[in-house]
């Protein structure tokens, strides 16, 4: 499978090894359907806020692309602080969806970020399908959007977020709406929480949807044993980083076997290393999240480290890389 | 007249770079002051602006720390910056481990700084740690003939003062147990003073870092005075960059006024650590 990489150098760009002779640039470029990316590495939704934030603007140069922090119809205030709270290896979050609307998105936020050279991803939410329509209708036609991302998965919202995330139906009855007002891209984004992530992507890729991003956080609780209460003020949040990173590529695997459409895959990865265990199961693509806290260039840090690997392992794109899991069965 | 601080200055663009411990001590029981060495292009820093540290251990996965600057100058070969802080948890106790020669990863100047008020003398106060950036904030006054400022400087009790050997100004020292100079909180002395005629209002701002609890208090104390206030805050940060949204504090809204819900509440780490004491909704800050 994916054995369509280009034979020659022409193609995948010449550089010169220090010796002088002609060594074969690895071709980084993916298609994932409709879309087409100049490598597999994108941020994840929420963790680079709308790209214009991160001061030095270095972390996203280079990239496969840019998916916004996600876009209500309304603008949401989002839950009380505390938000967040460190756990091993991982962090809990309760943002809440705090963002601007879309209204400001459009004209305050979008036309940077589509000046960057770099393919963006608009997040999209809402607490009814009619939400997510009338966002994504209010978007569609806007210069320089490449896909919409329709996060059906968020843990962290107590109207709709939930039944979203886990009745196969509630996800697809929103993708199959908003499919009917634009030709664009969509991706959906799922939610681990739940006891078959194969079926509700299914759901999503009947519907319509162009590809799957899996996944979302995992639900979790810290509590102070002083007070008694939750570290978070919402109660419960999402753990996102490394702590989650072999759950977030076993529900991946399950989403590959469930569906033809692409998988994003999503989940703690920091690394170079962390990425290509997700491509080899089969994603065409990962987003980085909690690591571009650490270092606003982890992601940037996973492009070379992906190229490095393939320049080692002899192969000229990572296409021929993507779906090589040996699995036993 | 130009603002010292300067909300209206312009700040130096944030750097990512590679920090080296100088050196690293304890100051009192608990606290400590790190000196950081940094390539010459970056900064200068503000008072009251900070740093996100990556903290050791390095092997495992963490979020970086936010640290004010406590001072910053250009040496020989690049520049140097020192950091004072708790040892309260696991990456402030691995920082305290950190020997000469470490190489840490450090993001900054960040944040918006002190905005001092020339045509006001400061009445600047220090709880515990927060010593640090107020007592930059004083130096800083000092060197641009801003002079006549007055810090205030709390702590639990004696033993927890954090000596100030060269102070750039009047130094009044205050405990909680009257084991060193006033007793009680700072905003106790605040009250004493005013009561003297130490302290005027129309004469006189107040810039402030502490624990949020003490911020808490004198945003009280001075709201119904005309005392500007300026605190530097503490929360949860992700990032440190404005990019994760989970330093959210909530501001008070104008009453009649038209906001959206997104500005119920500001990321620090950008509106901030600094801000207008009137201007936080204190009854939603946390510890
Ligand atoms: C703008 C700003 C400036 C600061 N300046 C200083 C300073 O100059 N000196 C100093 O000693 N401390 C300062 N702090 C606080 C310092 O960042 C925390 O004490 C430190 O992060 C605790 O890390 P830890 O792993 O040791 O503790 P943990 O074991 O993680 O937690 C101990 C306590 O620290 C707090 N905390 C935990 N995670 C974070 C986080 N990501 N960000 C902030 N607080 C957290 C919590 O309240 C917790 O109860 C500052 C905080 C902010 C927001
Ligand atoms: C602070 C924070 C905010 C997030 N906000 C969103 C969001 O708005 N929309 C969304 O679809 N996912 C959001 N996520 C989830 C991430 O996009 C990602 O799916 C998750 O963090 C797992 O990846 P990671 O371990 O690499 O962080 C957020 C995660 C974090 C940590
Ligand atoms: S700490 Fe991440 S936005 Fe402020």
């Amino acid at each position: 499978m994916n054995g369509d990489a280009p034979a020659n150098g022409a193609d995948a760009g010449i550089s010169r090894s220090m010796s002088g002779e002609a060594v074969p640039r690895p071709v980084l470029k993916v298609s994932l359907g409709p879309v087409s990316l100049p490598n597999p590495v994108l941020t994840a939704s929420g963790t680079f806020g709308y790209g214009d934030e991160e001061p030095e603007l270095t972390g996203m140069l280079g990239l496969g692309g840019i998916v916004t922090k996600t876009v209500t119809l309304e603008p949401r205030a989002g839950n009380a602080p505390p938000r967040i709270w460190e756990t091993p290896a991982g962090m809990l979050n309760s943002i809440g969806l705090q963002n601007v609307g879309v209204d400001r998105f459009l004209t305050e936020k979008l036309p940077a970020l589509a000046s960057l050279g770099v393919p963006v991803i608009v997040s999209v939410g809402g607490r009814r399908a009619e939400e997510y329509v009338e966002t994504v209708r209010r978007l569609q036609g806007a210069p320089g959007i490449t896909a919409f991302e329709i996060n059906v998965s968020c843990p962290n919202v107590k109207e709709g977020g939930l039944e979203f995330c886990q009745v196969p139906s509630a996800a697809a009855g929103v993708v199959e709406a908003v499919r009917k007002v634009t030709r664009l891209p969509l991706w959906a984004k799922l939610s681990p929480n739940v006891t078959s992530l194969g079926t509700v992507a299914r759901a999503v890729a009947e519907a319509g949807a162009d590809g799957v991003t899996v996944a979302n956080t995992f639900v979790g609780l810290c509590i102070d044993i002083r007070t008694r209460r939750s570290r978070l003020s919402a109660g419960s949040g999402g753990l996102s980083g490394p702590a989650i990173r072999p759950l977030a590529l076993a529900r991946v695997r399950d989403a590959v076997r469930a569906v033809t459409i692409p998988v994003v895959g999503c989940g703690g990865i920091t690394t170079a290393e962390d990425a290509l265990e997700f491509l080899i199961v089969g994603a065409r693509a990962v987003q980085i999240g909690t690591a571009s806290f650490r270092d606003p260039r982890a992601a940037r840090g996973v492009v070379e480290g992906i190229e490095a690997f393939l320049r080692a392992e002899g192969l000229t794109s990572v296409e021929a890389l993507i779906g090589t899991y040996r699995e036993e069965v | 007249m130009t603002r010292v601080g300067g909300l209206a200055a312009s700040v130096a663009p944030p750097r990512t770079v590679i920090a080296r411990v100088e050196s690293n001590r304890p100051l009192v029981p608990g606290i400590f002051e790190a000196v950081l060495a940094l390539p010459s292009e970056w900064g200068p820093a503000r008072p009251g602006q900070f740093v996100q540290l990556e903290c050791p251990p390095p092997e495992l996965f963490g979020l970086r720390r936010p640290f004010s600057i406590a001072g910053c100058r250009a040496v020989v070969g690049g520049v140097e910056v020192r950091i004072v802080y708790g040892a309260v948890g696991m990456r402030t106790h691995g920082l305290a481990q950190a020997l000469p020669g470490v190489a840490l990863r450090l993001t900054g100047p960040l944040g918006r700084p002190f905005d001092a008020m020339p045509e006001r003398r400061a009445v600047l106060l220090g709880g515990g740690r927060g010593l640090a950036p107020v007592l930059m904030l004083a130096e800083h006054l000092g060197r641009n003939a801003h002079g006549a400022a007055i810090l205030l400087h709390g702590a639990r009790t004696a033993s927890q003062l954090i000596p100030i050997p060269d102070p750039p100004c009047e130094v009044r020292p205050a405990t909680d147990d009257g084991s060193a100079g006033f007793h009680g909180t700072l905003v106790d002395l605040l009250q004493s003073m005013s009561d003297a005629g130490e302290l005027l209002e129309g004469r006189d701002a107040l810039y402030a870092c502490g624990p949020n609890r003490m911020l808490a208090a004198l945003a009280a104390w001075s709201a119904e005075r005309d005392l500007p206030c300026q605190v530097s805050l503490e929360t949860h940060f992700g990032c440190g960059l404005g990019m994760c949204a989970g330093c959210a504090v909530p501001v008070k809204t104008t009453a009649g006024a038209e906001v959206s819900a997104f500005e119920r509440f500001v990321f620090l780490c950008r509106e901030g650590p600094v801000m207008d004491a009137q201007r936080i909704d204190w009854a939603g800050v946390h510890e």
